[in-house]
């Protein structure tokens, strides 16, 4: 759709009638085809409706009538503030140099809040564009799993999910969903796309209709066999098949299986996880035949968690009465899944632990949101950040009001003495205030623009559509003009109403030196604050700089340096069990006889991508303490993978020729099948300080599954060096290696390669290789390791250069306020300094008169933040890594800027009025 | 009646207007002066044009149905009335008459 409040610009300015309606349908038809073109639609009908609005404002009478009546009924006051902006805009206009500071400020402050505030809305604040949002709510479950999963943990089952539905009293619909990337051959080329695979209810409880065609509907999970389907979004409708409407009908591979497009979502639609944009939803049902793998038999296995379920409440209920009205029903299910055979073998404390499962019901009108739960708390802290940046900013801008005020005392005192009122005088320098912030809000607002483009680069990874847009919309500019009359009102309130209480006859009489004080007095106070504010961002932003430095610096484990990835899945291409292992060895061998490669190796789950595979293992001769679990994080390897890594091995032998079992045995992602496929596995030594307190572990055994009874088939074979596994902030954890090549199949396997030059001039190289054994087959997330941990502390960057950049700005702005104080109180002194030199005071003593108010000045703001700044930084503990909220270092760092500042800040007026010429200074007035 | 003098754009809009016939709805309007006479301009000039053009009784229009990419808003088809017809052809004439007997002075217009 065009931009909303150029529409409502054209409605306003529009005449009502056909003759509005057909000028703002030509602009909307044209603005799709310029969409559809992929032009950029949205600036050009921003140009154009101005360009209307101008030729049209104020032509339909009727409009004008309105208005006059209007302006009538308010003549007194409006006529008083329209005379006040006037005479604003004036007296304004006479001191520039004033205007480009305090504009300067405000616009600093209001656009590092415009820009954050931009972010903080789409990311935080915006609700999925479907049918009243509001009354959607996420059910997930909490409680001991006995089984397996994929996703965070919170996910159902199908059955569960089916019961659910069939047993239903408060909602009005249920759906779920699972999102996955697949990979979509349109005849040209394979790629890989963002999907949802969704139950036929998904579209119609959100009530989401399509753009074209039809989308997924109930009867589509009902079919006795699944109708093999697939509904596109319209972005990605718009940019892979350049919006063909012929597109409706036609066949596409998805994961090798030929599903028919049976229509297109709507534009604005971009699935239910915001950070993520789905490109193709697939039904639920294909899941088995589309997906495989784990989700062979997933329709049917309650064992299996990985379905996220949305609802829509009943009018009228409230998520806490739903959660309270489905609980009963959930434990029975459970209490029934607990007497199947698959618990079998299960512990009494594992049972009773499952059967106190609950359920939970929370509001989800914004979807799911992963980019959400992550960027959360790093947004809000940088929202409180600017925010003070704001007030600083105020203080600086108020501060130089005073400082004005003094100046224009005469101007006040004429106007008192000819009668006008108190109240007044204070409309009238209000109105002054609000009318120099909103110039800075505008000028703030530029900024803004620029900014948030910025700041979402941080965010922003090749691989990851989002729906975010940086474009300015009516709610950022609401948003933005709240600010700045909020911040006009704040700093013009206090000088507004100091200056309107000047004694008259003495400043008439031009005394006025000797009726400053309380306006001085203010004015310490205001730089006594920003002071303490600018310290407690110079502390937080040395904390997430050192957090940022520990995490960058933290051993990894990997020679980081020399590693080029990429994931190739061979099942993209058909491959399947034995075919895709052959696959998988020719190509470890043929990418290992490449020049510049030192090592290649695969895993299935690729390292720093915050995935894992865990699971709870039975190690022979270590029962487990009763409620206690010996969790460890899984990986399968190919020969050669710790040589591709930087991994030494500490103990025994890494894996070769003889762990390969290239049979076609099958097997799920089920523990007990798991002990039938592995015959050895590699440790790493936290594994063996944990688990074996430090014991010999090789020739120990293990098995998948921590039942009483489990079997320990696997063998541990080697010992090999700590690294990490899911992201660098994590501790490191027991981790356990296990042979790709005894498992059944092969599939997305990550390669590592190590290169003895720079491993990014390598991707040629390794394409090559690829593309000698299948040429269609792509290779996905081509990086440098180096690269992935730039990434994976993307928010650890964001926040250290940002909170930063905004704490030395603040600490510049304080220091401007402090600087405008002392050069004030340096004038206001002249006198007094002069003849103290007259009577013989020295240079350093006249030096120390002015520094010891700075002194003064710093001391009292350093004592005000260091207690701020203790609660501020605990609430961003989380964010920290290697540093504690009271990090000495960083205090001691923050403090040494800020005296620094202070004392340059300080400095110059005082070598000032220390040089001054004692004669001179006693002519001063 | 003495006939209104026309304008170049004015001109030009006339002639789209009946070159386009039954099709002659703004946004084809704009189209085809971009494509047939080289001419960009911004919506709010063209319809402030055709608008004069309308006052002065050379153009009028009626709502048609819309189409769904517009969400159903009216279109407005224009046609050129007789006086419009008149106008133009009566702008043809004073431009011949003007252009009579300048060819040969472009040879060398610096003599």
């Amino acid at each position: 759709m065009p931009p909303k409040l150029a529409q409502w610009l054209l409605r306003w300015t529009l005449p009502e009638g056909a003759a509005g309606d057909t000028i703002l349908g030509d602009l909307l038809e044209e603005f799709r085809e310029r969409t559809i073109d992929g032009r950029n639609a949205a600036l050009w009908y921003w140009l154009e409706a101005v360009s209307v609005s101008l030729r049209y404002r104020g032509r339909d009478r009727r409009r004008a009538r309105r208005h006059a009546r209007s302006t009538m009924r308010f003549s007194g006051v409006w006529q008083s503030i329209l005379s006040d902006i006037r005479y604003a805009g004036r007296t304004l206009r006479t001191s520039p140099v004033f205007v480009a500071v305090a504009v300067l400020s405000i616009a600093l402050g209001v656009g590092a809040n415009t820009a954050i505030f931009t972010l903080v809305d789409q990311v935080l604040l915006r609700q999925l564009p479907v049918t009243r949002p509001h009354e959607l709510v996420l059910v997930t479950v909490r409680g001991t799993q006995y089984g397996s999963a994929w996703g965070d943990g919170n996910e159902l089952s199908y059955p569960m999910y089916e019961d659910l539905r069939g047993h239903n009293e408060v909602f009005t619909g249920l759906f779920c969903r699972f999102g996955i990337a697949l990979s979509l051959n349109a005849g040209d080329r394979i790629e890989r796309v963002a999907s949802e695979l969704v139950s036929g209810t998904y579209f119609p409880t959100l009530g989401v209709t399509a753009a074209r065609g039809r989308v997924i509907e109930p009867g589509d999970d009902t079919a006795a066999s699944p109708e093999p389907i697939v509904v596109l979004s319209h972005a990605y409708w718009s940019s892979r098949f350049a919006a063909d409407p012929a597109v409706v009908g036609r066949t596409l591979l998805v994961n090798n299986n030929r599903l028919t497009v049976i229509g297109v979502a709507p534009p604005a639609f971009h699935g239910t996880n915001l950070g993520n944009a789905t490109q193709v939803f697939v039904p639920l049902r294909l899941a088995p035949s589309v997906v495989g793998g784990p989700l062979t038999t997933a329709l049917e296995n309650r064992r299996m968690r990985w379905l996220n379920v949305f609802g829509r409440l009943r009018p009228g209920l409230t998520p806490t009465q739903a959660q309270a009205a489905l609980q009963p029903f959930y434990s029975s299910r459970l209490a029934f899944e607990e007497r199947e055979p698959a618990f079998a073998r299960a512990s009494a404390t594992v049972r009773s632990k499952f059967l106190q499962g609950t359920l939970a019901v929370r509001p989800a009108g914004e979807g799911k949101s992963d980019l959400r739960r992550q960027l959360s708390t790093p947004l809000w802290a940088l929202m409180g950040i600017v925010g003070m940046v704001l007030l600083i900013a105020c203080a600086n801008v108020a501060s130089l009001l005073l400082a004005r005020a003094t100046s224009r005392q005469r101007e006040m005192a004429i106007r008192l003495a000819i009668g006008a009122s108190r109240r007044r005088i204070v409309q009238q320098l209000l109105i002054e205030s609000v009318l120099l912030a909103l110039i800075g809000g505008a000028a703030g607002l530029a900024f803004a623009g620029w900014g948030s483009r910025l700041l979402l680069g941080f965010f922003v990874s090749a691989d990851r559509i989002l729906t975010v847009s940086t474009a300015p919309d009516g709610r950022v500019l609401a948003f933005t003009l709240a600010v700045s009359a909020i911040t006009g009102v704040l700093f013009g309130l206090a000088p507004a109403w100091q200056s309107a209480a000047p004694a008259i006859s003495p400043t008439l009489q031009s005394e006025a030196p000797s009726v400053g004080g309380g306006r001085s007095r203010l004015r310490r106070v205001l730089v006594v604050s920003q002071v303490a504010l600018s310290l407690v961002l110079l502390i937080g932003a040395g904390l997430f700089v050192r957090t940022l430095h520990n995490l960058v610096t933290a051993d990894a484990g990997f020679d980081t340096a020399h590693i080029l990835s990429f994931t190739v899945d061979p099942g993209e291409n058909g491959y399947d069990g034995m075919r895709a292992k052959q696959f998988m060895k020719s190509m470890v061998a043929r990418l290992q006889a490449s020049p510049g490669v030192v090592a290649a190796g695969v895993a299935t789950q690729g390292v720093l991508e915050g995935g894992s595979w865990n699971m709870a293992m039975t190690i022979e001769g270590r029962p487990a303490d009763s409620g206690q679990r010996r969790l460890t994080l899984n990986n399968m390897i190919s020969p050669g993978y710790f040589n591709a890594m930087g991994m030494h091995l500490a103990s025994g032998r890494a894996f070769d020729d003889r762990d390969q079992r290239m049979t076609t045995a099958r097997h799920g992602n089920d523990a007990f099948r798991e002990n039938d496929a592995f015959r050895v596995a590699i440790a790493n030594e936290a594994f063996v300080k944990q688990y074996l307190d430090g014991e010999p572990a090789v020739g120990r055994r293990v098995g998948f599954g921590n039942d009483p009874g489990t079997p320990t088939p696997i063998e541990i074979v080697g010992v090999v060096s700590d690294a990490k596994y899911t992201s660098v902030r994590e501790a490191i954890r027991p981790q356990l290696f296990f042979p790709i090549l005894e498992s059944s199949d092969a599939r997305n396997l990550v390669v590592y390669l190590r290169t003895s030059a720079d491993p990014a001039a390598m991707v040629g190289t390794a394409r090559a290789v690829i593309h000698d054994i299948d040429p269609i087959l792509p290779l996905h997330d081509v990086h440098t390791l180096e690269q992935k941990l730039d990434q994976s502390l993307a928010n650890e960057r964001l926040l250290a250069s940002l909170s930063a950049i905004f704490g030395l700005l603040a600490t510049l702005l304080a220091m401007v306020g402090l600087y405008g104080v002392v050069a004030y109180m340096v004038t206001k002194r002249t006198r007094e300094i002069g003849i103290r030199m007259a009577i013989g005071a020295r240079a350093r003593d006249v030096l120390w008169l002015i520094l010891r108010d700075v002194v003064w000045i710093v001391a009292a703001g350093i004592a005000l933040a260091l207690p701020l700044a203790w609660v501020s930084t605990r609430l961003v503990q989380g964010q920290l890594y290697g540093v504690t909220p009271i990090d000495p270092a960083a205090i001691a760092a923050a403090v040494g800027v800020l005296l620094i500042v202070a004392a340059i800040a300080g400095l110059i007026p005082a070598r000032r009025a220390a040089r001054m010429n004692p004669t001179a200074a006693l002519r001063h007035d | 009646m003495r006939s209104a003098s026309l304008g170049e754009f004015e001109h030009l809009l006339l002639l789209t207007v009946l070159r386009l016939g039954a099709d002659a709805f703004g946004l084809e309007i704009a189209k085809e002066l971009a494509s047939r006479a080289g001419r960009r301009i911004s919506r709010g000039a063209l319809y402030s044009s055709l608008d004069r053009l309308e006052q002065k009784g050379l153009l009028r229009w009626k709502a048609a149905e819309g189409t769904p990419l517009r969400d159903g808003l009216p279109r407005r088809l224009y046609t050129v009335t007789a006086s419009g017809v008149a106008a133009l052809r009566e702008s043809r004439q004073v431009l011949r008459r003007m252009w009579r007997g300048i060819e040969p002075l472009l040879k060398d217009p610096t003599t």
